[in-house]
């Protein structure tokens, strides 16, 4: 999964090795987490390891899809080539508290992310003249 | 703090008394600091933006900002709603207490060590220490309740925190760990006393049953964090509460323990007391002075206690 993964944001967000320098993949059975090299390799970790670094996709219930979370791109997203939506003020506002945004913009369909200004706000949905907020509920703003 | 008053339930007679006990002539002065209200602090995660940009954002939006004299990131504002910020919201801060940020402070990470943050959820610490760490090193994250572990990942996540690997284990276990730390904080579980004014739960939690549960599991907490640091290594002991059967009392124990030293904690812009070298029918070691208690009347803020001590 984890090379699937790694292949998929590659080519939708253009991203390169050098992008993820020091980094590595690992996945489980539901997510894929981006932590440093040194803690993947260290061999004496206590028993019970929960959990790496930071969660980078989740795996979609198909078993082959994996999104890529807002945490993820958040820290990654500004290196990004490709597929990236700019908002304006107005959007912003809508976007991080969850709301769908109609837009004509001519994006491929999918995953894409969502920036506003220097700030990446996060991972939206793109389908159908619709850009879908995918910020989970515990991590929208409150109205 | 400002001046306006909230309406705290009574502190019942047992707790009072170990508080005029303990505070002497200062009681009064906690009593109404717990009923005043509290300024909202926080903490710029310098994993994702950097302190001026941070404050040029904030004021931006309206937040106006005072550095917490005692910290280089975190600040104190009038603003309630910090929480509900653009900025809390991109993980560009993190809500901390002021006195909250003291034990990491203590602990000094550096980037390339191996630390442990033995009792870890929700991660206020654990954010802080990897950005202390700069997302270098392996910081272990450990929590021993399966269910508060999600919150610890939340805010992991949000923060950026890559350096580090979740473990959920008791941590009386860390003993049988092959892995040896250069820097352990023990943020320990206690009954929270130094957080009445925020948490009122915490005075309907208490009785001295409780005090003594958790003393017993903190001496045993202690005494594995000491097991499990290479030579020369430092462990930080912390709590939120004021009893001294949870902070100078586990102190004290670990000394007996041998093995390790006491550290002199060195603060400035804040003012602190010296750890309590007797208590009740007890008189500890000596050198338990040398740990720092922060009492809410003294700064304004929570209560705190912290211990530094070195594996020789
Ligand atoms: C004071 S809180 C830690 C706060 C945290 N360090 C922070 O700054 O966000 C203590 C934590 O220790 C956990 N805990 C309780 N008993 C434990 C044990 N035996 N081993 C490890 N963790 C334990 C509790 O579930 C709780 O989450």
């Amino acid at each position: 999964m984890e090379q699937q993964f790694i292949d998929y944001i590659k080519d939708r967000f253009g991203f390169t090795k050098e992008d993820f320098g020091g980094l590595v993949f690992i996945a489980d059975e539901k997510r894929v987490y981006v932590t440093t090299e040194e803690v993947a390799l260290e061999e004496n970790l206590p028993g019970k390891t929960h959990s790496y670094g930071i969660v980078a996709g989740r795996i979609q219930r198909d078993g082959r899809t994996i999104k890529p979370t807002t945490n993820f791109l958040q820290v990654f997203g500004s290196r990004a080539k490709k597929n990236v939506f700019d908002v304006n003020d107005e959007e912003k506002e809508l976007f991080i508290r969850g709301t769908c945004i109609e837009t004509d913009s001519e994006l491929e369909k999918g995953y894409v992310i969502v920036r506003w200004r220097n700030h990446i706000l996060g991972c939206g949905f793109l389908k159908d003249g619709i850009l879908q907020s995918q910020i989970p509920q515990s991590r929208i703003m409150k109205v | 703090m400002g001046a306006k008053l909230h309406s705290m339930p009574e502190i019942p007679g047992k707790m009072k008394e170990r508080f005029e006990a303990i505070f002497g002539r200062d009681y009064d002065k906690f009593e109404e600091c717990c009923r005043n209200d509290y300024k909202k602090s926080f903490r710029v995660n310098t994993l994702k933006i950097s302190v001026e940009d941070a404050l040029e954002l904030l004021k931006g939006n309206g937040i106006i900002t005072k550095r917490i004299p005692w910290t280089k990131n975190g600040f104190f504002t009038d603003v309630k709603s910090v929480g509900n910020s653009f900025e809390n919201f991109m993980g560009y801060i993190y809500i901390q207490g002021p006195a909250s940020m003291l034990p990491a402070m203590v602990l000094d990470p550096n980037p390339g060590e191996t630390v442990l943050d033995m009792c870890a959820s929700p991660g206020s610490k654990t954010t802080q220490i990897a950005a202390m760490m700069k997302n270098k090193g392996v910081l272990v994250a450990n929590e021993s309740d399966y269910k508060r572990i999600k919150l610890l990942r939340f805010n992991n996540d949000k923060n950026g925190v890559l350096n580090s690997v979740i473990t959920n284990l008791d941590g009386r276990d860390f003993a049988k760990s092959k892995l040896r730390f250069d820097k352990i904080l023990l943020d320990a579980p206690c009954t929270g006393e130094g957080i009445v004014m925020r948490e009122w739960e915490v005075i309907k939690r208490w009785n001295m049953k409780l005090v003594i549960k958790m003393c017993r599991l903190q001496k045993d907490l202690i005494a594995s964090a000491i097991s499990c640091l290479k030579p020369g290594g430092t462990l930080v002991y912390s709590t939120c509460t004021l009893s001294p059967e949870e902070n100078e009392e586990v102190i004290d124990h670990a000394l007996k323990i041998g093995g390790i030293e006491l550290e002199d904690i060195e603060l400035k812009g804040i003012k602190t007391r010296k750890g309590l070298t007797s208590w009740d029918r007890y008189t500890y070691n000596e050198r338990v002075s040398k740990c720092v208690r922060v009492w809410p009347q003294d700064n304004g803020t929570e209560g705190f206690f912290v211990a530094k001590l070195k594996k020789v």
